[in-house]
């Protein structure tokens, strides 16, 4: 019987593997995230790479195979992606079977077209060079975003994360990932020091009753800094950016000391009336309480916690063999320890600059090379169609010549 | 020091030269240079706005919703202008200077306080590509969306030419293709701040679904197997996915606590 293939039969195909993905889903749940994994993972990978190819050199002999990659599969697996990818925007489905099964249809056909466009790149002599341009483009799209689900589906499962809490002077060997459960790391981490720099503290005045507060504030920067709040006009008349109170006493003092808060002497004017409130604000700390200026009206000022301008750990790497190295670790700048990267993740809040603890993410991701060159195989796709925009569409040039 | 406050008259200069750029574009009596250079000439205003609002927070101002809105303004302005240079379609400008002013007035009546912070995963060298990659992008689609409606909805219910589908077609593909490259951008800063390429957070899932949506207009237009209002209709859808992406996640209750873009 002759192989019939026509959209209907793209989109129904499609459909069977929502249909098959649903029923996988309902009997074992969601796809386990370590399904694939070392070593069985890249022999997978490489064994599918080969049945790609071999799909595209075949498909000339086979309608079945040719059906795998043709406009119509293209078409109707990316619209079933783009279905269940905006379906996952209200609720997440991407750990799901119906969503792998589909972006796996999806990644087969973008990979075999990848392939036949590669192999169409020899043809590209005399063409016009927007449509060298655009046939180059597409080419490097097509490809990138294959590599791209390539490697999330075959990698995937190679990924470990875990969390360290590293205390200053410690050295820490062992993380612990998502679930809870400990894992061992081929390096130790010992923190030198963590470090944290503030932005200036900001005032606000706060309902009493109903706890929201002002869209209005005041930066500390300096003494003098003023504004409006919700009403008010606040002036800091004072500014300590490391300061404490002793026992006994009202107001605070400049301190260098553990725990040491910013204390801010506030004047606080209402616009309406012209009345004044004046008095000390702070954020408080695990040593010293917080303070806040009453004002009556069902209104206070206060002072949150500063925000952190950049954070940073400082620590000492050694590896197995006992080689030593000190990184600075911060946001946006990870370390290398061969195939981890160590991110710097938090500190303990409750403590802010006085965090006697980093938190740092310990990542190892083998695939990460196939991904950063499927990214910036996309990025370089995207500056040709750039580059190449407003052409005409494909004239060779000895179909003008004829 | 420019501040927040002095947008109205920043605004209100830039929209009369953009007005003037629209009606010598809709008039037709001048030289189409005319018209870019005064539409040009408002975008420059808008752009010093923007560049002091910069000095003035000591940071870039792409922080907010209402910060991307001022690049939207602007970038909707200049693609109005390059899509009149290079195709003269006379009413695209006047369909620019009434978005872009439509989202100053946004600004100008919900202002937004706007404080010097930023948060240390913003301090990065892709968070300025990202960002303006993303509204250039979003300033192209919304202004094929508005020409799609037009040739979808115009009163005369011609059907569109040939050209005028090809000019949707470039927007779309230049605009989808400045949407990848801001995603990837983004790709690339997250695996440096987190470790993570991608983990289908609610945003990143919105951007997929948009750029998804726009590569289907493409790839259907491409083998002709789309109709007329059938390619309207995916225009307007994708470009609903991009509001989902851009502020609509920001309400969902899918995403609050879940995502790491809620701002």
């Amino acid at each position: 019987m002759a192989f019939r293939w026509n959209y209907k039969r793209a989109f129904l195909r499609c459909a069977l593997l929502l249909a098959a993905g649903t029923t996988l889903q309902l009997l074992s749940g969601d796809v386990p995230v370590h399904f694939l994994h070392h070593p069985w993972s890249t022999v997978l990978a490489v064994n599918y790479l080969y049945l790609l190819v071999l799909a595209f050199s075949f498909s000339g002999r086979s309608r079945l195979l040719g059906s795998l990659w043709d406009d119509r599969t293209c078409i109707s697996s990316l619209a079933a992606v783009l279905v269940l990818v905006t379906l996952s925007g209200f609720h997440r489905i991407t750990e799901t079977w119906p969503f792998i099964l589909v972006l796996f249809y999806f990644m087969t056909a973008t990979g075999i077209r990848a392939v036949s466009e590669i192999s169409g790149i020899r043809h590209l002599r005399g063409c016009h060079y927007r449509h060298v341009l655009r046939y180059l483009a597409r080419t490097v799209v097509h490809a990138g975003v294959f590599l791209f689900i390539f490697a999330g589906i075959f990698g995937g499962g190679d990924k470990i994360r875990c969390k360290v809490v590293a205390p200053a002077g410690g050295a820490v060997a062992m993380g612990e990932d998502s679930s809870g459960e400990s894992i061992p790391l081929p390096f130790t981490l010992t923190l030198k020091e963590f470090t944290i720099e503030e932005y200036p503290p900001k005032l606000y005045v706060v309902d009493t009753l109903s706890g929201k507060m002002s869209d209005g504030f005041v930066s500390a920067d300096t003494v003098g800094s003023a504004g409006y709040a919700d009403g008010w006009r606040l002036t800091a008349d004072t500014c300590l950016f490391m300061a404490g109170r002793l026992p006994g006493e009202s107001g605070y003092r400049a301190m260098e000391h553990v725990g040491a808060v910013p204390a801010v002497f506030v004047t606080a004017v209402r616009e309406s009336d012209g009345s004044s409130h004046s008095g000390w604000v702070s954020c408080g700390s695990h040593i010293f309480s917080s303070e806040t200026l009453g004002l009556g009206y069902g209104k206070m000022v206060v002072m949150p916690r500063p925000e952190a301008r950049r954070f940073s750990s400082e620590v000492v790497i050694a590896d197995a063999d006992g080689r030593r190295r000190e990184e600075t670790i911060e946001v946006n700048r990870p370390a290398m320890a061969g195939a981890w990267r160590i991110y710097q993740a938090g500190y303990d809040t409750s403590r802010g600059r006085w965090s006697t603890v980093s938190v740092m993410e310990c990542v190892r991701d083998s695939w990460w090379i196939v991904t950063c060159v499927s990214l910036w195989m996309l990025l370089s796709g995207t500056v040709l169609f750039a580059v190449s925009a407003g052409s005409s569409g494909p004239v060779k040039k000895r179909e003008e010549g004829k | 020091m420019i501040g927040w406050n002095h947008l109205v008259y920043f605004g209100a200069v830039a929209i009369v030269c953009w007005i003037v750029g629209a009606c010598a574009a809709l008039r037709g009596r001048r030289k189409p240079a005319f018209a870019v250079v005064w539409t040009l000439l408002g975008s420059a205003v808008f752009m010093a706005f923007i560049a002091g609002m910069w000095v003035s927070l000591e940071r870039p101002p792409l922080r907010t919703v209402g910060e991307t809105r001022l690049w939207y303004s602007l970038f909707v302005t200049m693609a109005g202008a390059m899509v009149y240079g290079r195709w003269r379609y006379r009413w695209i400008l006047l369909f620019s200077t009434l978005m872009s002013a439509v989202f100053i007035c946004i600004n100008i009546l919900s202002p937004q306080i706007h404080d010097k912070t930023l948060m240390p995963a913003l301090q990065s060298v892709w968070f300025i590509p990202h960002v303006v990659v993303y509204m250039f992008a979003y300033a192209l689609l919304g202004a094929v969306t508005l020409f799609a409606l037009y040739l979808w909805l115009r009163p005369s219910r011609k059907e569109p030419s040939a050209d005028e589908m090809r000019l949707c077609d470039e927007l779309v593909r230049t605009g989808s293709a400045f949407l990848c490259a801001g995603m990837v951008m983004g790709a690339l800063w997250a695996k440096q701040a987190w470790g993570d390429f991608w983990t289908w957070d609610p945003k990143e899932t919105w951007a997929a679904a948009t750029w998804l949506g726009y590569l289907l207009y493409i790839h259907l237009r491409g083998t002709r197997r789309i109709g007329h209002n059938a390619a309207f209709a995916l225009i307007v859808f994708s470009f609903l996915l991009l509001q989902m992406c851009w502020w609509g996640v920001n309400y969902l209750p899918s995403a609050q606590g879940a995502s790491m873009h809620v701002y």
